[in-house]
């Protein structure tokens, strides 16, 4: 099938890690824009406004590495995760050696140091979850990471909005779930 | 142990749907029968579902966080510029011999200001914008080139003018402008103590300014009172806009060569300026930063805390602003504006109000058009006429109230007709601009489109000259070519539509005006039902698709407007609504849905309102039509008489109402009558003199004769002349075979 080729998970993994290169470097770069310009982080903190804005970048770039905007989406979605979960293991270990999670779940409201560490649980679990669910771990990395909506993540995956709202809440019960007995073990 | 992920979510999913919770339970024990462990393991997973919403959220505004210090990390990564002085940027005193470097007067996007003196061909004040250091990137260099460009487009007094360009001998761009010395707006204004009137007269330059560069290509992109100073000459003031550092053409926008660069100031910027895309920009995004200016303008605010997202569906409007600020601060703003509180309040309150709204407006679709429509809207404020944007049910009485006095109509009508025209065209020529962009990424396309939006507005000119000497035919005979198609629907399209689908309906150009009409109507969609002018469209629509033929298409649009107004407790649109819905034979399920909305013509026929007494004839003959739909030939006779016996009766109304008669007769059996009815109903229409049938439905004037109203007559008259002439079974007109 024509579309197989064009995701990034099923592409070699030198190509796909080149392409995933691009859009870190490319998101990166935008954010550096983005509030240089703007002077205020407030307005634009939005993945999703940096990922689409990467999309408009890169392709009008480098038209002919992208075969589909759903191959884009998903690999910036990629990138985004990298560089979050990056931002935050950063800000982890400068507090205190090591990250293991341990998010508070007693009032549900983690404390502001433990803020970043929400990222990093997700991103953990979510490695678990690919292996087992992959259809929710894509919602989850799409959704979360980068921001988008359902509408858009349906679209991007060509599968109902129905489908999408379904994998979302089963995956984000399971995350939760996760997270949680893990912390308790 | 489940046998399988997908059976596991199969499992959650279903569990999930059962709300009642000892179902619930029952359905998970009898799954788990065999395996209650893998039971447990579900109950707490559906558990943990509603828990993690919460978590989620949370972690949610962890991830925007993060995402806003990553940002924060890129900013040291760009190229800082280190000092600005005259000498750290290596500028000499001066520059191509003629200007002398003065001093630094301010850094704007990409370039610093300074003020210099131009030694030759004459003495003046000057003001120099050099690139900065560290910003010759080809980006930034673009934009300071392009700056020059679009200055050097625009030639308007309220635009600060280009009078050089160049690079100096260390090879760095500058242009030099005409130096602006002046207060921003909005301190000019206070300190003057400007009244509400002086401060939208200064606007109004403003906007003519900003019109100007749109017309010729250009989008400011970042218009806040610091861009807009006012100078106080003698008594005449003269706003000039600066900055148009970020500006850009509309051919860079549709080519896709926008680069990131087009950035504004967060207040005042549209929310998809704001918004990740930016080759969707267009000239829109300058009427919304005009109407946050003249927000701030008239009530001394912004509509929104600086920094904070402007969201304009949490936006109070500036008369509610101005009644949640302390009672010192109104004051002052009240003294400010030579007036008191309470009347400030109020004279924001209503039309202004309604002008911002529109400016404003989150989506862009709702907003003006064009900066001319926001032009004229506030002209039309400050000559007390009824602006667009206020909710149509003033519109409506005021319109009524226009009415009733012809001689301000007819001094007005011209005045409307042409800021109608003025507006209109201007902003079709923006649609199909607009078309353009999204169909294609070519400039070379984009360029003509612009070449077209330029003789659009050339042919306004002639047009509005024409009528303006009552040339109507030959006004409309120049504006045949604007190919109606190009109007999309929108909220603004409305008046354009009505316009110069009534000059085609008068004419007698029914495919155009049917165009018009239907446009109309599915511009009108995109407001709730109770603010458009209930049932008028359909007046204007129904007869003109019946006159150029399109049953199909009548057909749609009645079931359409049944659809959305059936509820009507309105009795004018009741009546427009009964008679244009059975214009043509109805099946039951129509009849059926115009019950009230007779029932209600009956009783307000009963019990006459004396206000609207002129009325009554035309529901008299509403109902003689719904009852010979319905096959009560007898009663449909009776109405009919009812209807003829009111004094103030025209021709049109008569002729309809006899045809109705005349069908009614034809199917009692009373072939003489019907014959009678007949022949005089087609001599009123022969009659009908050119002269009549011209009259425009804003002004309608319930004493004198319209085209609608001919053209039901003329459409009743085929039918009833198709009825009289065929010897089938008397009972059976169609659609009654289906009344089962």
């Amino acid at each position: 099938m024509d579309s197989h080729s064009q995701h990034p998970e099923n592409q070699s993994p030198a190509v796909a890690e080149d392409l995933l290169a691009i859009v870190y470097d490319e998101l990166r770069r935008l954010a550096a824009t983005q509030m240089n310009r703007q002077g205020n982080a407030s307005l634009t903190l939005q993945p999703t406004a940096l990922v689409h804005e990467a999309w408009l970048r890169l392709t009008s770039n480098t038209p002919r590495r992208w075969n589909n905007r759903s191959h884009f989406f998903r690999t910036a979605a990629m990138a985004m995760r990298c560089i979050l979960v990056d931002r935050a293991r950063e800000k982890s270990s400068r507090k205190r050696a090591g990250f293991r999670v341990d998010v508070s779940f007693a009032d549900n409201v983690a404390t502001d140091s433990d803020l970043e560490r929400h990222i990093l649980a997700v991103d953990e679990c979510l490695e678990q979850m690919e292996t087992e669910h992959p259809d929710c771990a894509k919602v989850v990395q799409l959704k979360f990471f980068a921001g988008l909506t359902n509408e858009e993540t349906a679209d991007l995956l060509g599968v109902s909005l129905r489908r999408v709202e379904r994998h979302w809440a089963f995956a984000r019960a399971k995350l939760y779930q996760m997270i949680r007995n893990r912390d308790a073990a | 142990m489940i046998p399988g992920p997908d059976i596991e979510m199969a499992v959650f999913e279903t569990a999930r749907l059962i709300e009642n919770p000892q179902e619930r339970d029952a359905f998970l024990d009898w799954i788990f029968r065999d395996s209650p462990h893998d039971g447990a393991d579900m109950r707490e997973l559906l558990a943990a579902e509603g828990e993690s919403r919460t978590w989620f959220q949370s972690a949610r505004s962890t991830r925007r966080r993060l995402a806003g210090e990553i940002m924060e990390i890129g900013r040291v990564e760009l190229p800082q510029s280190t000092g600005e002085d005259i000498e750290s940027i290596g500028l000499p005193r001066s520059i191509a011999g003629r200007f002398q470097i003065i001093r630094r007067l301010g850094g704007g996007s990409g370039g610093v200001v300074f003020l210099a003196d131009q030694v030759e061909p004459i003495r003046r004040p000057v003001a120099i914008k050099v690139l900065r250091v560290g910003m010759d990137t080809p980006a930034f260099l673009a934009a300071f080139q392009r700056e020059s460009q679009a200055l050097a487009l625009m030639n308007h007094p309220n635009i600060a003018g280009i009078l050089d360009a160049g690079t100096t001998e260390s090879g760095r761009s500058y242009f030099v402008m005409e130096l602006v010395e002046g207060e921003r707006i909005t301190k000019f204004c206070d300190e003057r103590r400007y009244t509400l009137h002086r401060r939208l007269g200064l606007f109004l330059q403003v906007c003519s300014a900003i019109q100007h560069a749109h017309q010729k290509g250009v989008i400011h992109g970042d218009i806040k009172p610091s861009n807009v100073l006012v100078s106080d000459g003698g008594g005449h003031d003269l706003p000039k806009v600066l900055d148009f550092g970020i500006s850009l053409s509309i051919t860079e926008i549709s080519s896709g060569e926008a680069d990131r660069l087009f950035a504004g100031t967060p207040a005042y910027m549209s929310p998809e300026q704001v918004g990740a895309s930016n080759s969707d920009i267009d000239t829109r995004t300058d009427v919304f930063s005009l109407g946050v200016l003249l927000y701030e303008l008239l009530a001394g605010d912004l509509p929104w805390s600086p920094g904070a997202m402007p969201h304009s569906r949490n936006t109070l409007m500036p008369s509610e602003q101005l009644t949640r600020v302390d009672s010192e601060k109104l004051a002052t703003l009240a003294n400010q504006r030579q007036s008191r509180p309470a009347r400030l309040i109020a004279s924001l309150r209503g039309d202004l109000d309604s002008i911002i709204r529109t400016a404003t407006a989150e989506d862009r679709q709702q907003r003006y058009e064009t900066v001319n429509s926001l032009i004229a809207e506030i002209q039309r404020h400050l000559s007390d006429l009824p602006v667009y944007a206020h909710p149509p049910g003033r519109l409506y009485f005021t319109q009524k109230f226009v009415a009733r006095n012809r001689l301000i109509v007819l001094s007005g009508m011209t005045v409307f007709i042409i800021l109608l025209l003025a507006t209109g065209l201007a902003f079709q020529a923006f649609l199909s601009e607009r078309e353009a962009l999204r169909e294609t990424k070519l400039a070379r396309a984009k360029e003509s489109e612009l070449r077209r939006q330029v003789q659009a507005r050339e042919i306004v000119g002639k047009a509005a000259i024409l009528l303006s000497q009552n040339l109507i035919l030959e006004a409309d005979a120049l504006l045949l070519d604007t190919p109606i198609s190009s109007i999309k629907p929108s909220a603004e399209a409305t008046s354009v539509l009505r316009f110069l689908g009534e000059r085609n309906a008068i004419l007698g150009r029914w495919k155009e005006a049917s165009e018009c009409f239907v446009g109309l109507m599915e511009s009108n969609q995109l407001e709730p039902p109770e603010k458009t002018a209930v049932g008028m469209d359909l007046l204007l629509a129904a007869p003109s698709l019946l006159e150029y033929g399109d049953e199909t298409a009548y057909h749609r649009i009645r079931l359409d407007m049944l659809r959305r107004f059936a509820s009507t407790q309105h009795p004018i649109a009741a009546e427009h609504m009964v008679k244009m819905c059975l214009l043509r034979p109805a099946p039951p399920a129509i009849l059926r849905d115009l019950e009230p909305m007779a029932l209600l013509l009956q009783k307000t026929l009963d019990h006459p309102n004396p206000e609207q007494g002129s009325f009554s004839g035309w529901n008299a003959m509403a109902l003689a039509l719904y009852d010979y739909r319905r096959l009560d030939f007898k009663k449909a006779l009776t109405q009919s008489e009812k209807c003829q016996s009111y004094p103030e009766n025209r021709p049109s109304r008569v002729a309809g109402v006899k045809l109705v008669s005349a069908m009614a007769f034809h199917h009692l059996g009373q072939n003489e009558d019907a014959q009678r009815e007949l022949a005089s109903a087609s001599r009123l229409i022969a009659e009908a003199t050119p002269n009549e049938v011209v009259n425009h439905a804003v002004t309608y004037n319930p004493g004198t004769e319209t085209w609608y109203a001919w053209a039901v007559a003329r459409i009743l008259s085929r039918e009833a002349i198709a009825t009289l002439g065929s010897h089938s079974s008397a009972k059976n007109p169609d659609f009654s075979d289906s009344r089962k």
